[in-house]
């Protein structure tokens, strides 16, 4: 008798990850994030420009739209009312040490294709 | 350079000459052997007085064994003006390594290497005396221990007793002639370093220092730092510059978990440089901080304080694109109220969508919970907690064992941390010896404008008292202090009241005095002003001059005015009884000393001392101004968190030693000692002491008495001294045996317990956003750059 394969364990892909990111937005929004998606090599090398990415962070449509990627309609809608006060939270944080010193932690936010396959 | 001071001994105690020459001094004068010797060669006048230059200088007008090495150039003026004579001898320090393996003593060693010794009156050599001298040196002197060595040979441990102890004396051929007594150290799982590459290390001013190779260092560190992290040590790897984590560990603090990857701490010029890099990782990011910073030490008060400074953290974050764009339609969904809503955002609409991507959680949570929650306190906790009780238990080990006298009869020596500088780890402190000699009369006495001093019985009074040395004569600014009935006083030259140890007080010229207000204090100029509202002890500010006085009695004493007011003054003082017949009976069952502090896995016995420094409400994530932050702490002070303190019990020894300090008593001396009144007729034997067996081993002036019961008892001891002619002296010293001993010590928490107790005291306070900026990559290394961070409160 043939030895059942041993159950794989279950490994987070990148489109599982992606689809359990998107998974519960409305259905539309979903199909739009999926299409969106068909331009993600051009959206990472756009966004390896650390010049670039930071506009995306407080302007994610502006800088999308501005080069050359077209964003779905219901999707556009809802970034055109973003708050940039979102990226204020990756703002530089300064903090006071019990010793009287102060530390200014450097933060640097890289925008990735999301969790490898395998 | 890591091992350039210690030449790769594991550690290396250096004396200065000066040093050297108190403990001889000391020596000499405490046991009363020179001022004996002086008796029976017919220079009884010296009445016991001398000074004493010790050189480390190879001599070159005398003849030498090609083989003579350590030696030590004595050089003695008899007499309070050194008029009566002067005494040489040349002798080699050896370390002798005794039968019993307790003790590797670094003693000058007249038995086997006395080389030379002279006489001579003004430029006259006297014959004979150098052989008198010398059968002196070798017979009745034999040796003097000048530092003794307690050591294990067997032990494993690195943090236990050296297993062994070598000597050298630097003799520095250059014009600057350091030269230095050299005491080098080999711990468990070292090995000897090259003693010929040693040089002075001891700062200009001090009198001696400690050095501790970085890789010994390393190798107790290991032990406390994968212990203080729940770690094993092999976890760790370490080298003469540095002690590392090899794998990734898991760190927890404040409620969080991370993974700590790197931890490493690495000898640098004139600090221990320390850096660690921790990483966590959600559903929609991977985050990495890195941490860097410097380990310097002080001195502070007497205590080693270990400081820890912070650079500015490195925080690498990775978003997937699609992520942050749903948390940027979410906000939208949300009419942009993320940053308040982020708490119902997550939970209400996002959950698995942003996933804790949304920028506060991202950044709240790994820069503040994560780096500065985490990173920062385990960090700052081994710097100032784990490489600092190390460190301090190392020198503090050290200072004890220099301390004990009884065990071998070596002059003690109280060090007095001075400074101390990291390349390899060194301490410099004050060695003082400690003097066994009869004190007639010591105090504080308060004088009023006046009145008169006898110095003799400590007493204060006016005229018509029987005998007075001084006077505190005159009014207001024109007050002064004047000797009386004969007595003379000389200007010591020194503030350091309890560096004044007899024979320093031999060479100085004493005459007739008297020292204006103005050379013991200046006044304030407008004290009586109401609204500055002095304190009457501050309206003058005292010099705390020394002065050594030869009463009217003809004893040697010591003073200084401590403070000065309106109408009186106080006077410290210390008279020396004369020198008669005497002995000083001194010992103890003693509480077992070297400790390097333990780490605790628990805090049930163990008591937290926080030092405050932040105000409770201006904790991690409250929105606080620097400037309020900054308010907050205290003036001065040490900038710490605090130290955690235990009460270490331990079993006392049921061996005590006794000795008998003899003064003034000479030739053939026979000593008898009695405990519990039974009298100890042989040099080894049993007896009961309240009801209790014990057994004893006496050897002339040193007793040794083991306890057969650890039950506690009370007991006295006497010894009677008799010399030849039939004088007899006797001490008597009430002793206790308490089967336990407590000691206040510090203790190494757990790294855990201690990030707990970092948030639960201090926390870090969040300051106000500053305006975004996405860095460009850190520069390659090596470059420099620039740092915010070095300002403190």
């Amino acid at each position: 008798m043939k030895k059942p394969k041993a159950q794989a364990k279950p490994k987070r892909e990148t489109s599982s990850h992606f689809e359990a990111s998107i998974a519960q937005l409305s259905p539309s929004l979903q199909r739009e994030m999926q299409a969106l998606r068909k331009q993600e090599a051009k959206i990472l090398k756009l966004l390896g420009d650390p010049q670039k990415a930071e506009q995306y962070l407080s302007d994610p449509l502006g800088t999308l739209e501005t080069h050359g990627i077209e964003v779905p309609a219901l999707l556009k809608r809802r970034l055109q009312q973003f708050d940039p006060g979102l990226a204020q939270h990756l703002r530089r944080q300064t903090y006071a040490l019990p010793g009287g010193q102060t530390v200014t932690a450097r933060i640097r936010v890289r925008f990735t294709r999301g969790p490898k396959e395998g | 350079m890591p091992g350039n001071q210690t030449q790769r001994f594991d550690a290396v105690l250096e004396f200065s000459e000066q040093s050297v020459n108190d403990v001889l001094s000391t020596f000499f004068d405490s046991s009363g052997l020179l001022s004996t010797f002086l008796n029976a060669v017919g220079l009884g006048s010296a009445d016991g007085a001398f000074s004493l230059d010790v050189l480390f200088d190879r001599p070159g007008d005398i003849p030498l064994p090609a083989g003579a090495s350590n030696l030590l150039d004595m050089r003695f003026d008899i007499g309070a003006d050194g008029g009566l004579g002067q005494i040489r001898a040349v002798a080699g320090l050896n370390m002798n390594r005794t039968t019993s393996g307790d003790f590797d003593i670094a003693e000058v060693d007249f038995r086997n290497q006395l080389h030379f010794t002279g006489f001579t009156a003004g430029s006259i050599p006297i014959p004979l005396l150098p052989n008198l001298f010398a059968d002196f040196l070798r017979n009745q002197v034999q040796a003097i221990p000048v530092v003794p060595v307690p050591v294990k040979r067997n032990t494993t441990d690195p943090a236990d007793l050296p297993t062994r102890g070598d000597i050298r004396v630097i003799d520095d051929p250059s014009t600057a002639d350091r030269d230095a007594l050299a005491i080098m150290l080999t711990f468990a799982g070292g090995a000897a370093g090259n003693a010929a590459g040693l040089q002075d290390f001891i700062n200009p001013g001090d009198t001696g220092a400690i050095a501790i190779f970085f890789r010994w260092l390393a190798r107790i560190l290991r032990l406390k730092v994968a212990s203080a992290l729940e770690t094993d040590e092999a976890n760790f790897d370490l080298g003469d510059d540095f002690l590392r984590l090899n794998k990734t560990i898991k760190v927890s603090g404040g409620g969080e978990t991370a993974d700590l990857t790197k931890l490493e701490l690495r000898l640098q010029d004139g600090f221990i440089a320390l850096e660690g890099q921790i990483a966590k990782s959600g559903f929609c990011y991977d985050a990495s901080g890195k941490i860097s910073g410097r380990i310097r030490a002080e001195v502070t008060g007497g205590e080693l304080v270990f400081k820890a400074e912070i650079d500015d953290p490195d925080v690498d974050i990775d978003i997937p694109w699609y992520c942050w764009l749903g948390a940027a339609v979410v906000g939208a969904i949300t009419g942009g109220l993320v940053g308040v809503l982020v708490g119902a955002v997550v939970g209400a609409v996002g959950g698995a969508v942003v996933g804790g991507v949304v920028g506060g959680v991202v950044v709240g949570g790994i820069v503040g919970a994560i780096l500065i929650g985490i990173l920062v306190p385990v960090l700052l906790a081994i710097a100032e907690n784990v490489v600092e009780n190390t460190v301090e238990g190392i020198a503090g080990n050290l200072a004890d064992k220099l301390r004990q006298d009884l065990q071998v009869p070596a002059i003690g020596l109280n060090l007095v941390f001075q400074r101390v500088f990291i390349d390899d780890v060194a301490i410099t402190f004050d060695a003082r010896p400690i003097e066994t000699v009869p004190i007639r009369a010591s105090g504080v006495l308060e004088v009023r404008n006046g009145q008169l001093i006898d110095l003799d019985n400590g007493q204060v009074g006016s005229e018509n008292m029987n005998s007075a040395d001084l006077e505190w004569q005159g009014s207001r600014f024109g007050r002064q202090l004047r000797t009386r009935c004969g007595a003379g006083l000389a200007r010591a030259g020194a503030v350091d009241f309890a560096g004044i140890l007899r024979w320093k007080l031999y060479p100085f010229v004493y005459a007739d005095a008297s020292i204006p207000l103005s050379e013991l204090a200046i006044p304030l100029p407008f004290p009586n002003w109401p609204f500055l509202n002095i304190p009457e002890s501050q309206k003058y500010l005292e010099t705390h001059l020394v002065y050594a006085v030869k009463t009217a009695e003809g004893r040697y004493s010591v003073i200084q005015v401590a403070e000065v007011f309106d109408d009186r003054i106080r006077l410290r003082y210390k008279t020396y009884e004369k020198r008669l017949p005497s002995v000083l009976l001194r010992g103890e069952f003693a509480c077992e000393g070297w400790r390097i502090p333990e780490v605790v896995k628990d805090l049930e016995h163990v008591r937290f001392e926080p030092i405050p420094r932040l105000a409770p409400n201006l904790a991690l994530g409250s929105s606080a101004s620097l400037q309020s932050a900054r308010a907050a702490l205290p003036a001065k002070g040490p900038m710490r968190l605090g130290r955690w303190k235990g009460t270490l019990l331990r079993p006392t020894s049921q061996t005590g030693h006794f000795r008998a300090t003899v003064e003034n008593l000479g030739g053939k001396l026979s000593y008898h000692w009695q405990v519990a009144g039974t009298d100890l007729l042989d040099k080894k034997g049993s007896l009961q002491i309240g009801g209790e067996k014990a057994s004893y081993q006496v050897d002339r002036g040193h007793l040794i008495l083991t306890l057969q019961s650890r039950r506690a008892l009370e007991f006295l001891v006497r010894v009677t001294v008799n010399d030849a002619a039939g004088n007899a002296i006797s001490a008597s010293k009430c002793v206790k045996f308490e089967p336990v001993c407590k000691r206040e010590v510090n203790v190494i928490p757990s790294i855990t317990l201690q990030v707990a107790a970092f948030h639960e005291h201090f926390s870090v306070v969040r300051l106000p956003l500053e305006p975004l900026r996405v860095d460009q990559p850190t520069p390659p290394p090596g470059k420099a750059r620039s740092s915010r961070n070095r300002g403190k409160a």
